[in-house]
This record gives C-alpha cells, structure tokens and sequence, in this order.
C-alpha cells in the first residue's frame, strides 16, 4: 500500500535529532537546504528537568504522582531479542535531542592510534580517513558546543586551542592523580562539553553535578538546546515528531526515494519522499531501519550488497574498582558535584609497552568524592546498628572510584539482523543483537582490573572485594558503533569517507554505526565532528548538482 | 496551595541561581500520623520502624525511625512485584513478638531478609533529609560560580611514598 502525502519531494530528509542528525540539520539548514527531520519522541521541555532534585525530594515528587522525563524509552513499546545467554543492555532515548540530554558529555578527540588501529595491529578494517581529515571539525564542534579540557596534547588524545577551563580536583582525584603518576600513567584534565563560561547565549555551568537529570540552563551540549533551535531559526527545517522511521524507500534505479513511518500515536502509516536521506537515529536503530528497507534490488536491506551491515558491533567494556581513602577518612562533606563526571581521566597508556591483546582502554572516576548520598558507602560496609552508621559517617568522604574503558575488536559475528516472525505494533521486523565478548576482551579486562587495583593501592587506599570476571553486560557503554561502518573497500564496508553509502549514492549515515572500529573513547564529539563533514559534503554535492 | 503546587514551586524557585544559597527543602512529613501504609499492615510497619532503627539507631544524630524509614520501604514495595512484597512481609514475621535483643540476634544472623531490610533500611535513610542533611551535611547539587575543589594542602602536597602503599 502507498500513503504518499503528497507529491512534495523534499531537499533533504534527516533521521533523528540527536548528535547526528541535530548536527546535520543544523549544518545543512544554516547552508540554505531546506530539511524535513523526522523524529521518534518529542520535545523534553527542559524547566521540568529534575535537575536540583535532591533524592528526598524527588522521592517526595515520586510519592506524589510526579514523574521525571521519560527520556529513556520503555523496552515493551519497542522490543528487541537477544539469544539466550546473551544479554544485552540497549538504552534508547527516542525525543528531540535523543542521548545528547542525558549524555555523560565526555568529549576526547580520536587519534591516529584509533583511525590506524588496524593498520599497526592488523585486526579489521582501516578508517577512510586520518585525524588530519576530522581536526578542522573537532576544532569547529569544540569552539560550538563548548568543551572543557587542559592544555595537555599526546599521540593518544590529541590537544586543542578551543576549551574552557576544567574546575578543580576533588580531594579523592588529587590522590589518583599522584598515584597514577608515580606508576608511570599520565593523567590529565577531563574534557567535557560543560561550558565553564557563558557561551552563545547560555549560561556557565553552576556546578550542581546532576547532568545526567537534564541540564535545566543547558549548560552543557544537548542538541535539543544547542543545534535544534538554531536549526529551526533559519527557516529551513521542519520537524515532524513521534515518527517512528520504518524503512528506506528505493526507486526503481537503487536510489533512495523516500521514508515510511508509523506515527507513534495513532500508528498510521505515512511515507515523505526526499532527493537526499541523511540516516542519524542511532547506530542500533539506524542498523534497523536500513537492514528492514528491502527491496528487489537490495533482498538484504538498502545499500548492504557486501552484507556488512548489522556485522562487526563495537562498543566498549566497562568495569568498576573502588576503594576508600583511610587520608579521608571523617574528613567531612566535600561538595564533590563539579561538571558531573570525573574532573581527570587517564587516557590510554598500554601501547607504550608490549601487552598480550590488541587496542587499549582509558579509565574515567566519576563518583569520587562526597557522594550526593551515603547509600553506596553503607553497601560496602558490613554488619548493622551503631557502628555501620559510624562507618558510613567516616568513610562517606573518602570514596575513590575508577572506571576503565576497553575497545571491543570488530568481529562480523557480533550484529545485529531483524527477524521477520517477530514485529513491533507497526507490524516492522524486531532487531535482534547478539553480542558476546572474546578472548581479547579478557586479556584486557585483566589489565583494566590490574590498573584500577594498583592505583588506589599506590594510594593507600582499601580496595572493596571485586570480581575480576565481572563486566557490564554489552550495551552498557551506550556507545554503539559499526554495524555499517566506512571503509575504503566496498566489499567490506557500507560508507565511503564521507558517510556516504558505497552502493546508494544519495543516503548517509552519520552517527555511531559509521565508525570503523570504536576505540578507548567516549563518541559524542567525534559523532558531531563526522556529521558536520558529512554534510557539509551532502552541501556541496548538492549545489554543484551531484547528487 | 495544595502539596503538589507546593512543589512546583519550589522546582521554579530553585532555578534562580543564588551564591552559596541552599536549594529549598521540601518538608518531609514527620509525626507519621496521617500516613497510611500501602501494603503493610499497621503491626508490620511497626514492627519494621523497629527493625530499620536496629540497622541504623538515633546517635547524636536521629535514626531510622525519625526519618520515616519504615514509610519509605513502604512505598518502595509498593511499586514492587506482589512476590517481592510477600517475601518482605513473611521474613517480618520471624521477628514478631521477640525482644530487642532477640530481634538483633535473629539480625546477626543474616541472611536474605537481613540483606533486603539492609538494603531498603540504607536507602532510606541515606535518601532522606535527615540521613542527606543532619548526618552526613550533604551541600550539594545547587547553584554556585566556582567549584573550589580540593583546598587541603595536607591533600595537595601529599607524595605517594608517604603511604603504605
């Protein structure tokens, strides 16, 4: 059946509003295209973020029917499978903005160690492109978005000339840092998109730490607050929200016509058609939409001739060491909220010496400090009555908590597919993710565990009792990449250098499933920085009449 | 202004930033006399406002009970699964007419009950505004222009070969 709205054909047509897709927007409106986005949720309206509420307030909202923005979408409206024995933890946010509200706003430019990784160890495929193609937009996204950071610059994390001062230290990270240093581990400034100064009409940031609540001032980088509005100011986007993208539409010749969507309200059917499709609704949604869009010329899904798409998942692994600090012991509250997260982050240091696995991880310590509540610190102590209380007291101050990162390898088992027995309430084939870690992710595990353990040693601190074989479940990162990666090779890869499908000319995908390999790194800025070279391309393509 | 519109309010307020301004407080009830429990019975919230103050007593600070613990796990079983509630409620049952040093042994013990009134009893506590505020002095999450950090020097000279490890 075809419910075609109307004969409109628009310029461009942009899945999604977060990083990507907000990013794209943005661009290619502020260029003069004219941009139909389309968008899974709505719009969270940022004065009824929960920002400042501490716990007994929010318990007392809770109790009196209130609830927070439902930023994360419930696993029932929208399933997906997973094999037995394989669990895997996808966390949505389908709403303008997407992820970019409640991000962990970590913000680390990738390096050549990371775009070369296959090169220098052999596993995977190369990158298309090099830093020296993505540093003049790191370099744009950094001086737009606003992001903290140091003066520090290394083959691992390259520097910029573009951030704003990083708060100081809590009492806890002073020590990691000493004693991370004295083992021979750099630690440098964290480098977050908190804006530490007012910066293009929002204020800085005041330090309350709760940004994973929502960011009330915007006062750190959400595409609903930062790219959207902007986008929309030039006239040339429209929005159409609580469209929940279904499939590529192909013509006749293997181009991309159009889009199919079901409105999430009444769950009617609707179709837009497009000269060019910009794909940005998230590497595991994204990956969906294209593996569902068959069609005679692609059995397999849009533009997955090579059948790489869905294959070769990365992430990574995270796992979690803490300790408390006897030198901190009864020292009292410390307001410990700053930007949120860890003030410091140790970038990654394992290639500077011979290791029995490939690819490195970063480690990253947030929750140091005062927490806003003694509930951990009262898990970690045993037994009960006056002296747990005591205990609590003590030690509620002297938390140090480290959280190493590891790139998971690219193996082509590891995807997803969609499974034409099972559908949604669109009647839309369900993704189904099998993801499992290997031998790899073990060795390096080991070392993770090892680094964060000898680190809060060297402090002196009393490391709580971990499980060396614990992991987050794949998915926890929330940082999904790869299942229609770029590449040079179009029998290996989805994307051109330029996001670019290899066998559909005019479709793009630009989030997280275009990078060829994660890395150690949080995504975000790299994600914003490959969507705005995306489309400035799409730009220039279009003015000169290519595409 | 009913409680609701209260809150409101004071979720307006709270976004004037304010230097060194504590965030308002939202009274929490405390004489417990208008509370209704949700699914324990009043002997069973009794009796768990009696074992929560075992896990965490009054001090020099107030305890479990003055915190309205026993409202707490109320609730939170409340929005539990009916499985969850009745292990809740069968695993008080063991506790019902024991002295209190009866009940502190049968809480030596340990076991899975210990470990979910352990669990809801620190929560509870540690969430509410007397655990935040009144014992641990808890500041935070407001509005302030600089973020002073570490401002110890004993913390900031400090040298790892001054530690054990």
């Amino acid at each position: 059946m075809q419910i075609l709205e109307s004969g409109e054909v628009h310029d461009v047509i942009v899945i999604g509003s977060g990083a990507s897709g907000g990013m794209a927007a943005y661009n290619l409106t502020q260029k003069g295209v004219k941009v139909l986005m389309l968008d899974a949720g709505g719009k969270f309206e940022r004065t009824k973020f929960w920002t400042h509420a501490v716990p007994f307030e929010a318990d007392e909202r809770l109790r009196h029917g209130e609830k927070p923005p439902p930023f994360f979408l419930d696993k029932t409206e929208q399933p997906y499978l997973t094999p037995e024995g394989k669990p895997f933890n996808l966390m949505r946010v389908w709403g303008i903005g997407g992820k970019t509200n409640v991000w962990g706003r970590v913000s680390l430019r990738m390096s050549d160690l990371d775009f070369g990784a296959a090169e220098r160890d052999g596993w995977g495929i190369p990158w298309p492109i090099r830093y020296a193609d993505i540093a003049p937009y790191y370099d744009k996204v950094e001086q737009f978005i606003g992001v903290c950071g140091g003066d520090d610059n290394s083959d691992v994390l390259p520097g910029s000339k573009y951030y704003m001062p990083v708060p100081p230290p809590r009492c806890g990270e002073v020590f990691i840092r000493k004693s991370a240093e004295s083992l021979g581990i750099p630690v440098v400034p964290i480098r977050r998109a908190n804006i530490t100064r007012p910066h293009r009409g929002f204020p800085a940031c005041h330090y309350c730490g709760n940004c994973g609540a929502g960011c009330d001032t915007a006062s750190c980088f959400n595409s609903a607050d930062h790219l959207i509005p902007f986008a929309l100011e030039t006239g040339n986007l429209e929005i159409r929200s609580r469209a929940v993208v279904a499939r590529i539409l192909t013509d006749d010749r293997g181009r991309a016509s159009g889009v199919q969507y079901f409105d999430r309200d009444s769950g009617a059917e609707r179709q837009v058609r497009g000269r060019v499709i910009v794909l940005g609704a998230s590497a595991m949604d994204s990956t969906r939409i294209l593996l569902n869009s068959k069609s005679d010329i692609f059995p397999n899904g849009i533009g997955n001739g090579s059948d790489q798409i869905g294959r070769n998942f990365t992430e990574q692994q995270m796992v979690h060491v803490r300790g408390y600090l006897p030198q901190l012991f009864g020292s009292g509250y410390q307001n410990s909220d700053g930007i949120g997260g860890g003030h410091y982050y140790i970038p990654r240091f394992n290639h500077r010496s011979k290791q029995d696995y490939l690819r490195g991880f970063g480690i990253q310590m947030w929750n140091t400090g005062s927490g806003t509540t003694g509930e951990r610190v009262a898990h970690d102590v045993p037994g009960f009555g006056a002296d747990l209380k005591a205990a609590v007291k003590e030690r509620y101050p002297a938390l140090l908590s480290l959280h190493p990162f590891g790139e998971i390898l690219p193996r082509p088992e590891n995807r997803i597919t969609v499974d034409d027995s099972r559908t949604d309430r669109y009647g839309v084939p369900l993704m189904k993710v099998s993801v499992s870690f290997g031998d790899n992710e073990t060795k390096m595990r080991r070392h993770m565990y090892d680094t964060a353990e000898e680190i809060l040693e060297k402090a002196g601190a009393e490391v709580v009792p971990f499980d060396r074989d614990a992991c987050d479940d794949p998915g926890s990162a929330i940082h999904e990449h790869s299942t229609c990666r770029m590449g040079v090779d179009p029998k290996q890869s989805a994307l051109n250098a330029f996001n670019r499908m290899h066998e559909v000319e005019n479709l793009f995908v630009v989030d997280g499933s275009a990078f060829t390999n994660a890395s150690e790194k949080n995504p975000t800025l790299t994600i914003l920085a490959l969507s705005w070279r995306a489309s400035d391309y799409i730009a220039e393509e279009m003015r000169t009449g290519n595409i | 202004m009913d409680r609701r519109e209260a809150l409101k309010r004071v979720g307006t307020l709270a976004l004037v930033p304010v230097l060194g301004a504590f965030h308002p407080l939202v009274p929490v009830p405390q004489d417990g006399g208008a509370w209704r429990p949700l699914v324990l019975d009043a002997s069973e919230a009794a009796l768990t406002a009696d074992l929560a103050e075992l896990i965490i007593p009054e001090t020099d600070t107030p305890g479990a009970k003055k915190a309205n613990v026993h409202q707490y796990i109320d609730w939170k079983l409340s929005e539990d699964t009916r499985a969850r509630q009745d292990k809740f409620r069968s695993g008080l049952e063991a506790f019902a007419g024991l002295d209190r040093s009866e009940q502190i042994a049968l809480l030596k013990n340990g076991g899975a009950f210990f470990d979910e009134l352990k669990s809801l009893t620190i929560e509870g506590y540690y969430r509410s505004k007397v655990g935040m505020i009144e014992e641990l002095g808890f500041e935070g999450r407001t509005f302030v222009t600089v973020f002073d950090g570490c401002t110890h020097d004993e913390h900031l000279n400090w040298t790892p070969s001054d530690s054990k490890g």
